[in-house]
């Protein structure tokens, strides 16, 4: 296990977000977290990078606490890509994603040859090196989020953590950013994914994490979590879930019975 | 397009990147120096710097004009640099020195040690006392507009800021003991730079040199804090540190300018946005064109108030104050379309 995280629970404001949760990742694993808004999905994301401190419990990496790793060499360890990330000045393309190599300069230095090549390998990855010289804020939503998806990689961490990265973006691009970040999970390499689409969270992941109320309710390979039951426990929702040849096609189909959605709709 | 450079070839220095536009600046800056050194109501050569004795041309030079050009490099290199700075760790254009409070706080812990008569005691207070004024307008920023304030958040933390340190100041004019000295708090509080002696810049050097080490060495962080506070914490920066660093390099930078040329506003402020777009938005790339770029305003600055045939001389802080509110007002209604 690269990653370890048993029982936490953190409270914000008097409510508890996560309430017990263990977490473990393996190298070369796709992780999926799905779960409904406000399962506590973010927090536990943030809770494993270090972002957010959780009351009880401890995440380790490879076997040592975060707050034991020295700040420069865990930044180099994870890449984060934050949901939405603001860009505060219209700086070039290249110059945003370079920020992601921030990590390895020694003070007062820009980059060295590697650090360049790592930011052209990432913006080639996502698609992007045509528009190295344009400003930020001049692109399109989509273009915006594959230049910080390029940010994330050129940092060059062996975990890589997303949190809604396709939010947003439309199919093409979905799918050419669950791709990109499939094939970032090799070797040692291992990527944690925060997930709406069931069926994109179903084809490109090789776990599933299902959380609701800041527990986690299930936790195996997508058949395994993405059964009508659980679906109808978790979202309140009737779906229909079909074996394609290229994974499972979850469909929603209705509020079940039970929704606590359902009730509240006025009639 | 570029040639991607082998892998291997070692970091440069970050600096090196802006080199042309650094030089040019470098090169404006020892230009106005000599313009500086040669305005003045009586044509005196040069030469007299290097003179020794008592000759009238070595007096001026060396007792009038030499710290009067010195004090003008090291006020604006500190205003230019900390407005940088302050716009790069609130990622807000509008944050300057003066405008969140800074200035006038640094003014009114100098008001009270020249009104208590510490100075002639013990000259060190004026600095430390500055220094400590605009130390609490910056913690009483943090404290009012938390970590990400938004413009408006920022100028009404710094009116109050403002208003505060004014009242006080106000009060202290208000008790002089004679309309002699009252005029004498209000002049200084215009800002000048006339009549300031070798003495004035050794005072403020030390504090000044410190502040700008501390200001330049966050560079990285403000690149980091583009993308926000938690991006550029994954990205390995202490955040608290950060804004350790760069509340008390603006506090040594902006107090020692203040404690020895009275406040002088919106050279933070004008600097910055004026260079940002050559050197591609970035905040560390900013901080050295900043630096020397308010040098060059205040030495033209400087210059300007000597050559406008005033019956009294112009005050700098006056002069800045009139080509930078204006200036100000039109970034309001530029930054008011962008945020919210």
């Amino acid at each position: 296990m690269i990653l370890d995280a048993d029982n936490l629970r953190i409270a914000k404001g008097g409510a508890t977000i996560l309430d017990g949760v263990a977490f473990h990742l393996a190298e070369g694993e796709v992780v999926g977290l799905i779960g409904p808004n406000g399962a506590g999905k973010t927090t536990l994301l943030r809770c494993l990078i270090g972002l957010d401190r959780p009351d009880v419990g401890s995440v380790r990496l490879r076997g040592r606490g975060l707050d034991q790793w020295p700040r420069q060499a865990l930044a180099r360890e994870i890449s984060y890509l934050a949901q939405s990330v603001p860009c505060h000045w219209p700086m070039a393309v290249e110059r945003v994603v370079a920020l992601g190599r921030l990590p390895h300069l020694p003070p007062w230095q820009s980059g060295s040859g590697d650090d360049i090549a790592a930011v052209h390998r990432a913006m080639e990855a996502t698609d992007i090196t045509h528009l190295r010289g344009r400003q930020v804020n001049s692109l399109s939503g989509g273009e915006q989020a594959r230049v910080q998806m390029a940010r994330a990689l050129a940092v060059g961490g062996r975990l890589l953590f997303a949190d809604e990265p396709v939010a947003g973006l439309d199919p093409g691009h979905q799918i050419q950013v669950m791709d990109l970040l499939h094939r970032h999970a090799n070797g040692p390499r291992s990527v944690i994914v925060v997930l709406h689409d069931l069926t994109l969270a179903a084809r490109y992941c090789h776990r599933l994490v299902l959380m609701a109320k800041g527990r986690v309710v299930a936790d195996g390979p997508p058949s395994q979590v993405l059964t009508p039951g659980h679906l109808a426990a978790v979202y309140g929702i009737r779906a229909r879930i079909e074996r394609a040849e290229d994974g499972l096609l979850v469909v929603p189909a209705g509020l079940s019975q039970t929704s606590p959605l359902a009730a509240s709709t006025p009639a | 397009m570029t040639a991607i450079p082998a892998s291997g070839t070692p970091a440069r220095l970050a600096i090196l990147k802006d080199a042309p536009l650094l030089v040019l600046l470098a090169l404006a800056v020892v230009l106005l120096t000599g313009l500086s050194l040669a305005v003045g109501p009586a044509p005196v050569p040069l030469s007299g710097l290097i003179e020794s004795g008592d000759s009238p041309a070595a007096i001026i030079m060396q007792e009038l004009r030499l710290p009067r050009a010195l004090l003008a490099i090291a006020v604006g290199g500190t205003l230019g640099l900390s407005g940088a700075a302050l716009q790069g760790l609130l990622r807000n254009p509008l944050a300057e020195p003066g405008l969140i409070g800074a200035s006038s706080s640094a003014a009114l812990g100098a008001v009270l040690v020249l009104y208590f008569g510490l100075y002639a005691v013990f000259p060190l207070a004026l600095p430390i006392a500055a220094i400590t004024g605009a130390l609490a307008a910056v913690a009483l920023l943090y404290l009012f507009a938390g970590r990400n304030p938004g413009a408006m958040t920022l100028i009404l933390a710094g009116i109050a800021g403002s208003s505060l340190a004014g009242s006080v100041i106000s009060l202290a004019i208000n008790l002089a003991p004679n309309p002699h000295s009252a005029a004498e708090i209000v002049f200084w509080l215009l800002g000048s730079l006339k009549d300031r002696s070798m003495d004035h810049f050794y005072l403020a050097l030390p504090f000044m040199a410190a502040g700008i080490l501390l200001l330049l060495s966050s560079g990285a962080a403000l690149d980091a804090l583009t993308l926000g506070e938690d991006t550029a914490r994954t990205l390995g920066f202490d955040l608290a540190r950060v804004r350790c660093f760069l509340g008390a390099g603006t506090a040594l930078a902006v107090g020692s300018g203040v404690a020895v040329a009275g406040s002088i506003s919106f050279v933070g402020l004008v600097v910055p946005h004026i260079l940002r777009p050559f050197v591609g938005y970035q905040p560390r790339r900013l901080l050295p064109a900043s630096l020397l770029g308010g040098m060059i305003l205040l030495l033209a600055a400087d210059i300007g108030v000597r050559l406008i045939p005033t019956q009294l001389e112009l005050k700098l802080g006056v002069l800045t104050a009139l080509v930078g509110a204006p200036f100000f007002l039109v970034l309001v209604f530029k930054t008011r379309k962008v945020m919210q």
